[in-house]
């Protein structure tokens, strides 16, 4: 479904902020994920001043249901309400180091325009998984996991990605270029590659196959979750080409 | 940023006038070609006084060494002003803030600028803000009582209020946040879910506020 159809003027969506910038004296540039458009930006004219009527609903995070006006260049945010504002989550600073880093994750893996976006289902789900979950490290690993399945990116556990042999059981290696495993004897230091223990591609392929509730019941070490955030952090900079910046505020928040 | 214009009917001078314009925030290509043109058409004296006015800008303004606002001197006025409480300090994201806050005229305390707010995203975090003075002058000033944090009512100033209150929860000074509610003027028809249950916890009795 592409949005700049002519006839259509104006559409309604549910949505949740990703991001705002400033524009201007008293506008903001609003980045907002939707089920059904991808990634939309649009202007919010003077949501800036106290009074503005829409300005209370624009809060990063928030999940609105946003009223678009169609522009030729940027689009309009005519108005906003708030579905959830997810006060549970913006009362910790812990969880609100998490909403950053996955907010901006889900921006990253994101693109405008795109009708069959399970990115917002998955955002959504996580979200409110946050409001009470225990092993946040371990729901940010299975986010990180299925925000790559649902973006295309599902790295290859199986098979070795350069002979195409089914693994054995064993440790094994990471290739961040040819996004899975490879084979042991194909290890090179000087290349963009990772050693992985057994029980770190068992786990990651348990995270790979399961929903939510069955991971959560999964009895798994901090350093197992620890290889994972590892390998899948640098699998991630790799794809995206560049460093996740909330990662920084994640570390300090969670190693306080 | 991609030049605006390469013709060669745009001088390189200007053409350079024009994309510093462009860099300002909320100025757009047309409005920076305004700009550069106007500049072009004035006198040449106000041009230099222009020019003068932006260099002097980097030059002469410094960060005030207590309260981090911009000043023209090592400590501004308001940090040497006697008359202020200096067992109080507003923290602030912005200069501007001081202004406003200022202008209502019921705080008598001193400030301090973080200049800024803890946005991740934009890779923004408490080190590349004035934290670490703050936590310098509270160190150095045994006076202190009260911290009041008046960072914006969003996201990223919750999460920098939040950040201050948990590396300052050791000392015993007393925190404060601004309060948050309903704005003067406004409909609650139109309040956000957030706003309203905010105004709805912060309620003041009537009787009191009237004694």
């Amino acid at each position: 479904m592409k949005i700049s159809n002519k006839k259509k003027k104006y559409f309604q969506t549910e949505s949740i902020v990703l991001n705002l910038f400033n524009l201007g004296e008293a506008d903001r540039i609003i980045t907002l994920l939707t089920p059904n458009y991808g990634i939309i930006r649009a202007v919010a004219n003077g949501v800036r001043k106290p009074n503005s009527r829409i300005g209370g609903h624009l809060d990063i995070l928030n999940k609105i249901n946003a009223y678009v006006r169609i522009g030729e260049n940027l689009n309009n945010l005519s108005q906003a309400d708030t579905i959830d504002g997810y006060g549970e989550i913006k009362q910790n600073l812990k969880k609100i180091s998490l909403c950053f880093y996955i907010l901006e994750l889900s921006e990253k893996f994101s693109v405008e325009n795109d009708p069959n976006n399970n990115i917002y289902q998955l955002l959504e789900e996580v979200l409110e998984l946050i409001k009470s979950v225990e092993n946040d490290e371990l729901l940010i690993r299975w986010f990180e996991i299925k925000l790559l399945i649902s973006a295309g990116f599902l790295p290859e556990l199986y098979n070795c990605l350069i002979s195409g042999k089914k693994l054995k059981e064993g440790d094994h290696v990471f290739s961040f270029n040819e996004g899975g495993l490879i084979d042991y004897h194909y290890y090179s230091e000087s290349l963009n590659h990772s050693i992985i223990l057994k029980k770190t591609i068992k786990a990651t392929r348990f995270l790979v196959d399961n929903n939510w509730s069955n991971v959560n019941k999964l009895n798994i070490s901090q350093k197992t979750i620890n290889d994972i955030k590892i390998i899948m952090q640098r699998y991630i900079r790799t794809l995206i080409n560049s460093r996740v910046n909330s990662e920084t505020f994640l570390s300090l928040i969670h190693n306080n | 940023m991609v030049p605006l214009n390469n013709s060669q009917f745009f001088l390189t001078s200007l053409n350079r006038l024009i994309e510093s314009f462009r860099r300002l925030p909320g100025v757009g290509p047309k409005t920076a070609q305004r700009l550069a043109f106007y500049i072009l058409k004035m006198q040449e004296e106000d041009v230099k006084e222009f020019s003068d006015s932006l260099t002097d800008l980097k030059s002469q303004i410094l960060y005030c060494d207590i309260c981090q606002n911009i000043s023209e001197k090592v400590t501004c006025e308001m940090c040497i002003d006697k008359t202020r409480d200096d067992s109080l300090i507003c923290v602030v994201e912005d200069p501007m803030d001081i202004y406003v806050l200022d202008k209502a005229g019921i705080y008598n305390g001193t400030f301090h600028v973080l200049h800024g707010s803890i946005s991740p995203s934009r890779g923004i975090g408490p080190e590349e803000l004035r934290i670490k003075q703050l936590i310098e002058r509270i160190e150095k000033n045994t006076n202190i009582k009260e911290i009041i944090i008046a960072t914006n009512l969003n996201l990223e100033g919750e999460a920098t209020g939040m950040y201050l209150q948990q590396i300052l929860s050791h000392t015993k000074i007393k925190i404060t946040r601004l309060a948050r509610g309903l704005p003067s003027g406004s409909d609650i028809e139109y309040a956000d879910q957030t706003t309203i249950s905010h105004a709805l916890n912060s309620r003041v009795d009537i009787n009191e506020n009237i004694k």
